[in-house]
């Protein structure tokens, strides 16, 4: 069979084979009834990515709410205080009971001077007094005192 | 004349008449598919309306509009089977059966020629058996097939020629 015998013959079969007149117009009257078609496919990738992006989003959602949920309705813990600053002349009782220190004399000494007197005279001298030697632990802290003010 | 893909891309506009264009362009070449395998008019014109129902509702998802035609010949083959297994009488799938295709007129194809060359034609590529169509059972001159299709006219009278040859040498195999 040449080129000419089977372009006939594939014409025949086309006449033969003519569909009904109403086709185009039975075809739109499904179509009518049918549901519309897809989207534009050049739109497609956005609307994965749209809709990617919303399940993220409602991922995190559960999630944030999964992981506060137990903490609901509770406040947060106070914090502790940093601390009292001590005042700059805080009170030292004069009479402790105890041989006072350096810092208390000066403490004592900073509140007034006539405290500090007092201070020293209540103290025994033997409290101060190195190697059983007499000592004016008074003048001694005195003099101190000026020379370290 | 506007091309397969402007008449997709204006039916995904909306465009619902346009999809009527695509119709008439071609139902000819759907309904030779559908009534190579369903051998009665009827059945074939069932097939042929759901194929072009199917392809409207799916249209969406094809990729490439200029490729409209032959998805749609595919379609139009699914259908046809589906209608044919639909059919309470046993009647075979292929053409090799004694009743032949019988035509509205009461024309009826048995010679073996028309028989070997519709099988012979189903066994081209899709892009081919949709040029052969439009060309020779809707007798389109070359030019609107490749305005048509978004192909040059070198193209289709190319993919013409080749399935031509493609044909003749499936018939020479064929023949005892």
């Amino acid at each position: 069979m040449n080129d000419r015998e089977l372009e006939a013959a594939l014409r025949r079969l086309g006449r033969m084979a003519e569909p009904p007149v109403s086709m185009t117009s039975d075809v739109m009257k499904r179509v009518e009834g049918a549901s519309a078609p897809n989207g534009d496919p050049t739109l497609r990738p956005r609307y994965r990515i749209h809709r990617a992006a919303a399940f993220f989003v409602a991922a995190a959602a559960c999630v944030g709410a999964v992981l506060l949920a137990p903490h609901a309705g509770q406040l947060p813990a106070p914090r502790p205080p940093l601390g009292v600053l001590p005042t700059t002349n805080p009170e030292v009782p004069i009479d402790s009971g105890t041989t006072p220190s350096l810092v208390n004399y000066r403490r004592v000494y900073s509140q007034s001077p006539e405290a500090f007197e007092a201070l020293l005279q209540q103290r025994p001298s033997e409290a101060l007094a190195p190697l059983g030697r007499e000592y004016r632990a008074a003048d001694s802290l005195r003099s101190d005192f000026n020379l370290y003010q | 004349m506007e091309t397969d893909r402007q008449l997709v891309q204006s039916v995904l506009g909306g465009d619902r008449p346009a999809y009527a264009r695509l119709v008439e362009r071609y139902r000819r070449a759907v309904f030779a598919v559908a009534m190579k395998v369903a051998c009665d008019p009827d059945a074939a014109n069932d097939a042929a309306q759901s194929a072009f129902v199917s392809a409207y509702e799916n249209l969406g998802r094809l990729r490439e509009p200029d490729a409209f035609g032959a998805w749609l010949l595919v379609i139009a083959r699914r259908e046809a089977v589906s209608v044919v297994r639909a059919r309470p009488t046993t009647v075979p799938l292929d053409e090799e059966h004694d009743r032949g295709v019988e035509l509205p007129a009461g024309e009826s194809v048995d010679d073996e020629t028309s028989k070997a060359v519709l099988a012979a034609l189903d066994s081209l590529p899709e892009h081919e058996q949709q040029v052969v169509m439009l060309r020779y059972f809707d007798a389109r001159p070359v030019a609107d097939i490749a305005a048509m299709t978004g192909r040059s006219v070198g193209t289709v009278t190319k993919q013409i020629t080749r399935a031509l040859r493609r044909l003749r040498e499936r018939l020479q195999a064929e023949r005892p």
